[in-house]
């Protein structure tokens, strides 16, 4: 594996002085319209966060809806590298969970979302939806990684005899890590969106979906912006935690000796 | 059948059409270097896959090489190229995914350093020259725990200076081992003292 993480930090770098500038465009726009209902200012949302920060409500909202979306992204990730795994080892496992993950991959969320609501209460909801929304990219992105290890290397380790765990460890698990990571990339980012639109469509109570519901019902604009705000932090800082969680890892495997 | 030799009979081997192995035989002595010669193309590596058990042969049999336990030299280095030099040495003679022991990674220095590899052996081996890649994987083949070792053109891509140390070294860690080398240099099988066949050797030319 080469790594090439720093050339995709260069690439993808957010500078602060183009955040400025949208804010600055939706602060414009904002007073253009002239009517917070349909457009909330910048300046609005961030005096709703700093009141809403101060709430009890707040933080058990973000605690109910972390656990269980952060929670089904676990649970998939562990389930999608074990169902990888198996698949590249067997092939009628791989030929079984094909349609399945193609089934899971093309179904709409509203539709998981009604389904599961009927099957499970309302507070796992978002366990499921976002088990079901990591699961595909993760167990299609391990597979492919696992499928294209080098076959040169597989040769070698066949040559000297080295036990499986140790292929595992030194052979597949570098070659599998960069598609792994861009899986938990994408997967990361999806799961929250999915789990807190189907949050919305079930209304468990206490969960960061029901606050979104209530912001819509009562056409509570600036609560609207501030929870997807927040939403929008929590995924990214997860995320950045989350990836660089694996990038040490990787570092940890080169710098084994 | 001789204990103190691996006998190969008419093995045959094509790709299609493509005939690689005609009936190929011969004998190669235990704990001896033997160089089989012949130009490129000639099937000097579908003979070594063959023996190496990454390939079968179409028909033929190989004796004297059950229990064996096998190493090679490839025409490619096939390094890992996330790992470190020392590492990639390490990987084949791991028992264990985790820990390390000191004795062994003292050894792997020791024989780093005769190969002229002092001071890399933390270096990523994507960071390496060639040679020096080159030379770990002659290393990695040399280091682990071995009963015959198959040598693919081993010295290809190193200079002059660099190739006679590695030859002198590789000669030392040969020496009463049984070693298959195929090369089309006969310069390089005269130095490691091997005794050379030539896979021109055929089933019709022994008729």
């Amino acid at each position: 594996m080469i790594s090439t993480t720093a050339n995709k930090k260069k690439k993808r770098t957010i500078r602060l002085w183009a955040v400025a500038v949208w804010l600055l465009v939706w602060q414009a726009v904002s007073t253009w319209i002239g009517q917070e209902i349909l457009l909330v200012s910048p300046v609005v949302v961030f005096r709703r966060l700093t009141e809403l920060v101060r709430e009890t409500e707040f933080w058990q909202s973000i605690g109910f809806s972390l656990v269980r979306i952060l929670g089904g992204f676990l649970i998939a990730m562990a389930a999608g590298i074990l169902a990888a795994g198996l698949s590249a080892r067997f092939r009628r496992i791989r030929e079984l969970l094909a349609p399945a993950v193609l089934t899971i991959k093309a179904v709409p969320v509203a539709s998981f979302v009604i389904l599961v609501l009927i099957w499970v209460p309302s507070r796992n909801l978002s366990i499921v939806i976002s088990f079901l929304m990591v699961f595909p990219i993760l167990y299609t992105n391990v597979l492919d990684g696992i499928l294209s290890t080098d076959s040169k290397l597989l040769e070698m380790v066949q040559v000297f005899d080295v036990p499986k765990a140790v292929q595992i460890r030194y052979v597949y698990v570098s070659q599998v890590l960069p598609f792994f990571r861009s899986g938990c990339s994408v997967a990361l980012g999806l799961c929250w969106k999915a789990g807190v639109a189907a949050e919305v469509i079930g209304i468990p109570d206490g969960s960061i979906g029901e606050n979104l519901y209530n912001a819509k019902v009562y056409l509570n604009t600036p609560d609207l912006f501030a929870w997807t705000v927040v939403i929008v932090l929590i995924s990214l800082v997860f995320e950045k935690l989350f990836l660089a969680a694996v990038d040490r890892i990787v570092s940890h495997l080169e710098r084994m000796s | 059948m001789d204990n103190g030799k691996i006998k190969i009979s008419r093995l045959f081997k094509s790709y299609g059409t493509h005939m690689v192995l005609a009936g190929f035989s011969a004998e190669f002595e235990k704990g001896k270097t033997t160089c089989v010669m012949a130009p490129s193309g000639a099937g000097k590596t579908t003979l070594l896959r063959i023996l190496a058990g990454l390939e079968e042969a179409d028909s033929g049999s190989i004796e004297g090489m059950e229990e064996m336990k096998k190493s090679m030299v490839f025409q490619e280095d096939r390094l890992c190229e996330n790992l470190s030099a020392s590492a990639n040495i390490r990987l084949v003679r791991q028992k264990k995914p985790w820990g390390r022991d000191r004795e062994e990674v003292r050894q792997i220095r020791e024989a780093m350093t005769a190969a002229g590899l002092s001071g890399c052996e933390d270096q990523p081996v994507r960071e390496l020259s060639g040679g020096m890649r080159r030379r770990v994987a002659l290393l990695r083949a040399l280091c682990c725990d071995w009963d015959i070792l198959f040598l693919d053109e081993p010295f290809k891509g190193l200079d002059e200076e660099t190739k006679k140390q590695v030859m002198d070294y590789t000669k030392e860690m040969c020496t009463g081992k049984t070693v298959i080398f195929v090369t089309h240099d006969s310069k390089e099988a005269a130095q490691m003292g091997a005794v050379c066949i030539s896979l021109d050797h055929k089933e019709e030319e022994r008729q």
